[in-house]
């Protein structure tokens, strides 16, 4: 009797480590992830979506250049501190999107104004103003990128900093 | 047992005819002895006329002797029970401890080799996920500095307030109260200060009616669409959040109503 209890529990505590071993890990939550994403990208997206509207009803170009480089610093800053905190797979994100937005909105926004704006006008000093400090901020953004540690070994990071060094250039060529 | 010696003696001489004194002495005196000597030495002269046997011969002959003498030792019978033995028995005889020690062993280690994590091979680092909002977000902004038509405008901006609807449907389960208000006052933005804005402004671009009527009801069957969606989604969120999924589903219906006026020229 007491060699077949013990024989048995043998067997069973076999059979749950069988079963055990044959879980598939646990899916990580989907909501849950989609909620911290969004946590993260809260304020970035409140100042994106405040910029956008602003860029709907923008009636003048200097107006559209300055919502522009509006949405432009806000990326710039979310690309800054992702390269303070260490974050490559965030400043790839970032930086990306932070040279698409200057190469396809701001550059051709200023391109727009410069050609409309007539010359001599407080609109064109001030569209010469911005052009300015945007050139110098893309500059600067380019520049928050580290060349040491995991976002300096990243491939993909030199990558995006070719891209914003373009898109830096192209602002740096509008300055007058 | 002296003649024996002396027997044995003349066996080791090569020739028995030719007797050392020593033993001649006993030889000469004994007739049993004597006797030994002459059959001895008529044996040897016997053999020395012999012819020599082939080798093989005397193999063949020597092993057969061998095999006729039998083996030198004989195997010891063994006695058997004959009793008889039941399975029962037979079982009782088998050491069952140390069996099902063995067999308990085998069963655990397979079952703890069942349960080590597989070795995998080295695979490349993946990419932390993005945000998908964000990417259309910042697409939309792109696509807003791309235009500067109010209709084109409200199409856009339409199209940002659906992918808040989609967000907000995503996290209706799971966002806190200042996530779902963080969305309830982007999309209170994109509605009331952007598409009802642009779509009033249509009317001094002079946007064409038909055109005007279109976009009009594209932006209208977004609004719609989000007020029901988000209204139906209220009974299974969070309570928390389901005042900010009513804000939601309320902006979109006033959104709705003044697209509506603007529609039938009331902007």
């Amino acid at each position: 009797m007491h060699r077949l209890r013990f024989l048995s529990t043998v067997f069973a505590l076999s059979a749950l480590a069988l079963w055990a071993g044959a879980q598939a890990p646990a899916q990580a939550p989907l909501a849950a992830e989609q909620l911290k994403l969004f946590q993260s990208n809260r304020d970035l997206l409140e100042r994106l979506v405040e910029h956008g509207v602003e860029l709907a009803n923008a009636d003048t170009p200097v107006a559209r250049v300055k919502a522009c480089h509006e949405s432009v610093k806000d990326l710039g800053r979310a690309l800054r501190y992702a390269a303070e905190s260490d974050d490559p797979d965030r400043v790839v994100e970032l930086g990306d999107y932070l040279s698409n937005m200057i190469q396809k909105s701001l550059v051709p926004s200023i391109d727009d104004a410069q050609k409309i704006i007539p010359a001599g006008t407080d609109a064109e000093k001030e569209l010469l103003d911005l052009t300015n400090r945007a050139a110098e901020d893309a500059k600067n953004f380019k520049q928050s990128i580290p060349f040491r540690g995991k976002i300096g070994d990243s491939t993909k990071v030199d990558e995006t900093r070719t891209r914003l060094a373009n898109a830096s250039q192209s602002l740096t060529e509008r300055k007058r | 047992m002296k003649c024996d010696a002396i027997q044995n003696r003349m066996l080791d001489l090569p020739n028995v005819a030719e007797l050392p004194a020593e033993l001649h002495a006993h030889v000469s005196g004994c007739e049993l002895c004597t006797r030994f000597r002459e059959r001895a030495r008529a044996l040897a002269a016997d053999l020395a006329v012999l012819p020599a046997p082939s080798s093989e011969l005397a193999k063949l002959a020597f092993l057969d002797s061998l095999i006729a003498a039998g083996p030198v030792i004989r195997t010891v019978p063994v006695s058997l029970d004959t009793g008889s033995t039941s399975l029962k028995d037979l079982f009782r005889k088998l050491p069952i401890r140390p069996l099902a020690g063995i067999a308990a062993a085998v069963l655990v280690g397979t079952g703890v080799w069942f349960t080590l994590p597989e070795p995998r091979p080295p695979v490349a680092k993946t990419e932390a996920p993005r945000h998908e909002l964000l990417k259309k977000v910042v697409n939309w902004n792109t696509e807003l500095a791309a235009v500067s038509a109010p209709k084109d405008r409200v199409a856009k901006l339409a199209g940002l307030a659906a992918d808040l609807r989609g967000e907000a449907r995503t996290l209706s389960k799971s966002a806190e109260k200042d996530d779902m208000l963080s969305l309830a006052l982007m999309y209170d933005k994109v509605v009331a200060q952007g598409i009802v804005q642009q779509a009033e402004k249509m009317t001094l671009f002079n946007t064409p009616v038909a055109e005007r009527q279109a976009t009009i009801k594209l932006a209208m069957s977004e609004l719609s669409q989000t007020a029901s969606e988000v209204t139906a989604l209220v009974p299974t969120a969070s309570p928390k959040v389901q005042p900010l999924l009513q804000r939601i589903a309320k902006t979109a219906r006033d959104g709705e109503a003044r697209l509506l006026k603007v529609a039938n020229g009331g902007a």
